[in-house]
């Protein structure tokens, strides 16, 4: 699989139709984001593999926004998995990136990840390597939860949330987060200091916020240091957002928020 | 377009979390946290996330400051250092070494702390040596 | 979301009313009130961040 995306990019590069591409590489016996440009090695190239497939994953969009705002020029290539191809379809909503300056090299993402994500679309639009598996997603996570009842669930959460050391983890790495000025920074919602964080206004105001933005990539889970299942908050907020407006974000292209809509509510589905 | 994610250990406290400073053309723009790393796993704390900020800031100092008249003003290196060492000497001589203490930082490396606990225990002869991360 | 993390979503009330609609409101406030009662102090109430040591 990696060899057909080495090619792929050999092939970009050389031709001319794009300036460099953002991706990952295996170096120092590390896997980072890296950006290859025309005539670079590509033999350590990665595609976030280490142990296992997909453990070494990295918000690829958040870097192509980051040199695409200095260079807003340059046509770059990008890595995109399923996520990141419906990260793309919103930051191209969200005016953060222009589609005609993007090009993806897509790859589908293995049946074991897929399944430990329980991705709704674990492949992108142009796939170059992997096959493309087309899961019925569960939803255990947010099922489990579900089942408890209402004190449980809130002993649950309190427990939870109290782990908090608002180190910002999440949102700093979440490729969707992109605001200049944050709500959790701001010290009428959250206050300033203070451990615990604010509970369940921190984590609550983020999903809420994150509600049509979430991609479900699972790298707010990763980076979390007190491993809260935010994944499954996030899923959740997703969840209603399906099936109050029929809505995913990402899933089709140039759909516009619900949330941004001013007017009757749409059709319900 | 020079951008480049260089590995390296944050400065702050003794666990040593490895991560990514991201550059774009000689400029950090960020901190991500090194996922295949076993001290952290992909993992940072609040420090650790903004690691990348006070190395190019502004409000760094460019220059000597001596405090003249109660302000605070921009003097030359052989001033300063002038003024340190007197002053340093003249306190060692009347109120002993361990009048003097010295606050090392997390922000500069092992070798530097280390030529300023060196200097406070063989020049100036006392144990008074803390640091930022104690408190 | 609420709901999902343990709290009564009954807790929650939004509606639209009019600075002109003034018994409505107090209607609605009546309501709410007679409402929360029932419910009880919150449970963010005795697990509050100040109480945690």
């Amino acid at each position: 699989m990696i060899e057909k995306i080495k090619q792929k990019i050999d092939d970009l590069l050389t031709k001319g139709s794009v300036t460099a591409v953002v991706a990952l590489v295996n170096a120092n016996g590390h896997v980072a984001p890296c950006l290859f440009q025309k005539g670079d090695d590509l033999s350590h190239l990665s595609l976030g593999d280490s142990q296992i497939p997909g453990d070494a994953r990295y918000p690829l969009n958040k870097v192509l926004v980051t040199i695409s705002r200095q260079y807003p020029d340059e046509v770059l290539g990008v890595l995109v998995r399923g996520c990141d191809q419906r990260g793309l379809n919103v930051l191209y909503q969200l005016n953060q990136l222009d589609p005609d300056k993007v090009v993806t090299i897509g790859i589908a993402c293995p049946q074991s990840l897929a399944q430990a994500c329980e991705c709704q679309k674990p492949f992108p639009e142009d796939c170059v390597a992997g096959e493309t598996h087309e899961e019925g997603i569960s939803q255990k996570g947010v099922q489990e939860i579900e089942a408890m009842d209402l004190s449980k669930r809130f002993s649950f959460w309190l427990g939870e949330f109290s782990k908090c050391v608002k180190c910002y983890g999440c949102r700093d790495i979440c490729p969707m987060c992109f605001c200049k000025e944050c709500s959790l920074e701001c010290e009428d919602l959250v206050s300033k200091g203070d451990l615990p964080v604010d509970i369940p206004v921190f984590h609550l105001t983020r999903a809420v916020h994150m509600a049509d933005r979430c991609i479900d990539c699972g790298l707010c889970d990763e980076a979390c240091p007190a491993d809260i299942p935010l994944r499954v908050l996030y899923k959740k907020t997703s969840g209603i957002m399906n099936t109050e407006f029929g809505f995913t974000s990402g899933i089709k292209k140039q759909e516009k928020s619900p949330l941004s809509l001013m007017g009757p509510s749409p059709e319900k589905p | 377009m020079d951008y480049r994610n260089t590995l390296t250990t944050c400065t702050y406290c003794g666990c040593g979390c490895n991560l990514f400073l991201e550059s774009l053309d000689g400029t950090l723009t960020g901190t991500t946290p090194c996922k295949t790393h076993p001290v952290n796993e992909g993992k940072l704390c609040i420090k650790g996330w903004n690691v990348h900020q006070f190395v190019q800031s502004e409000k760094r100092l460019k220059a000597p400051l001596l405090r003249k008249n109660g302000e605070l003003t921009e003097v030359s290196w052989d001033e300063a250092l002038k003024f340190t060492a007197s002053n340093l000497k003249r306190i060692k001589q009347t109120n002993g070494s361990d009048a003097v203490g010295f606050l090392a930082s997390a922000k500069v490396t092992n070798e530097e702390n280390f030529l300023m606990q060196k200097f406070a225990r063989a020049a100036i002869g006392t144990n008074n040596v803390d640091h930022c991360a104690r408190l | 979301m609420l709901d999902f993390c343990g709290i009564e979503k009954e807790r929650l009330r939004a509606r639209w009313v009019s600075s002109a609609e003034a018994p409505e409101f107090v209607d609605e406030i009546t309501q709410f009130i007679d409402v929360l009662k029932k419910l009880g102090p919150s449970p963010l109430k005795k697990n509050s961040s100040k109480n945690v040591a």
